[in-house]
């Protein structure tokens, strides 16, 4: 079930597929092996985070938004709405979601 | 025994009869060849290659790959005649014409090491060492990673590969394939002119897909010829422009990574065990990007590089 489907649950819980990940972080980006796709990605140092963050889940969307805004307060060029912030977030947990390194449970 | 220990006429049974048993870097080659122009060339090219024990009748030895270096039948004896590359009852290409026999071998037994040797990470790279130390030199083609190499190792750097930088994902070290380096148009004179009493090239193949192409005879430098894997311990990548100026720069890890993994023929095939045979690389070596157009300055900024 992709994260963004317009029948989405109201509330998601997003946790990480894999408990441990091969990965090397230079200069803001992490190069990460994809045991799965076989493929290596490279994050930014958000999109890292945030699957840090999964892996330690299961969190519902509320919980990764205040998240996610606390890492965005420390980025000087984070977008300054709160729609803007969430879109943000949908948009990476829909990347981390397509790449295969994150898992999504909608709750009734 | 070296196969130039081998009388010629020895040599020639062999090569036609039960098959020429060699080491050609860490593969065992079974090679049969039927014409004059292969057996020659193949011999000038590999004499320092080490004959192997052929099998008593009745018993098997193993062998990576089994070549033979053929002329097809028909008309095509006579009429611009062929060569055909065959290996374990396939021939998997187009046969080239019969002057054309050693640079159709070389090409094919590139294809049987890329296709196979999986238990290697293959880096798409040339590699010489100095003692034990590597030096890695990944790079596309056409950015004058051949040319640096010939010139390298025409300035005394032991020769590991000109194309595969086989690694050992368990140990992290490079394995020798000295192969001939073959060079292609413009740069084949300027090796010649750049040593122009040690290169030794082969003749000169006119016409190819890939322009005119010459082989420079891998050069045995050390005491120990090259037999000895060998750890890498410096990564440059070089390219070659007409004009520029030429400059050795630091290269940050994760552009280096990127360019490892991407200049890697089975990357995605070996996964885990690649990845982290690549960081390791990255981040035990200095990594620098080579910008060139004059080959003995770039030499002598790379041996600056080392004695730094």
């Amino acid at each position: 079930m992709p994260p963004s489907q317009d029948s989405r649950p109201t509330l998601r819980y997003f946790s990480g597929v894999f408990p441990e990940l091969l990965h090397r972080t230079w200069e803001q980006e992490t190069f990460l092996f994809n045991p799965r796709s076989g493929d290596t990605h490279i994050l930014n140092a958000l999109s890292w985070q945030l699957l840090r963050f999964c892996a330690e889940g299961p969190h519902n969307e509320t919980v990764l938004e205040q998240a996610f805004t606390g890492w965005l307060a420390e980025i000087d060029d984070g977008p300054p709405t709160r729609a803007e912030q969430s879109l943000l977030l949908d948009q990476h947990l829909d990347e981390l979601y397509r790449l295969g390194l994150v898992q999504c449970e909608g709750l009734p | 025994m070296k196969l130039a220990d081998l009388s010629q006429e020895d040599y020639r049974d062999v090569l036609q009869g039960p098959g020429l048993y060699c080491r050609i870097g860490p593969f065992d080659l079974r090679l049969r060849g039927h014409h004059e122009i292969f057996a020659d060339t193949f011999r000038f090219f590999y004499a320092n290659a080490e004959l192997l024990q052929l099998a008593e009748p009745g018993t098997s030895v193993f062998e990576d790959f089994r070549i033979e270096m053929s002329r097809p039948r028909g008309l095509r004896r006579y009429l611009r005649p062929q060569v055909k590359f065959t290996t374990d009852s396939e021939t998997p290409f187009e046969p080239f014409p019969l002057d054309h026999s050693f640079p159709h071998f070389e090409w094919g037994l590139n294809w049987l090491i890329a296709s196979r040797a999986h238990h290697y990470l293959m880096l798409h790279a040339a590699v010489l060492a100095r003692g034990d130390k590597a030096l890695v030199l990944p790079a596309s083609p056409g950015s004058g990673k051949s040319t640096l190499c010939a010139a390298l190792m025409l300035r005394g750097w032991r020769l590991l590969s000109d194309e595969f930088g086989l690694l050992r994902p368990e140990s992290g070290l490079l394995e020798p394939i000295p192969r001939p380096i073959p060079l292609k148009n413009e740069s084949i004179e300027v090796i010649r002119a750049f040593s122009p009493q040690s290169a030794v090239l082969g003749p000169t193949y006119s016409r190819t897909r890939k322009g005119d192409v010459a082989h420079v005879r891998p050069q045995v430098n050390e005491s120990v010829a090259g037999d000895h894997a060998a750890k890498p311990a410096w990564v440059v990548f070089p390219r070659y422009l007409a004009g520029v100026a030429d400059g050795l720069y630091p290269f940050a890890p994760g552009r280096s990574f990127l360019q490892l993994s991407g200049n890697a023929f089975n990357y995605r095939l070996l996964g885990a065990a690649a990845f982290s045979a690549v960081v390791k690389m990255v981040e035990t070596c200095p990594r620098y990007y080579l910008e060139f157009s004059d080959l003995e300055h770039a030499v002598a900024l790379i041996e600056e590089m080392v004695a730094a």
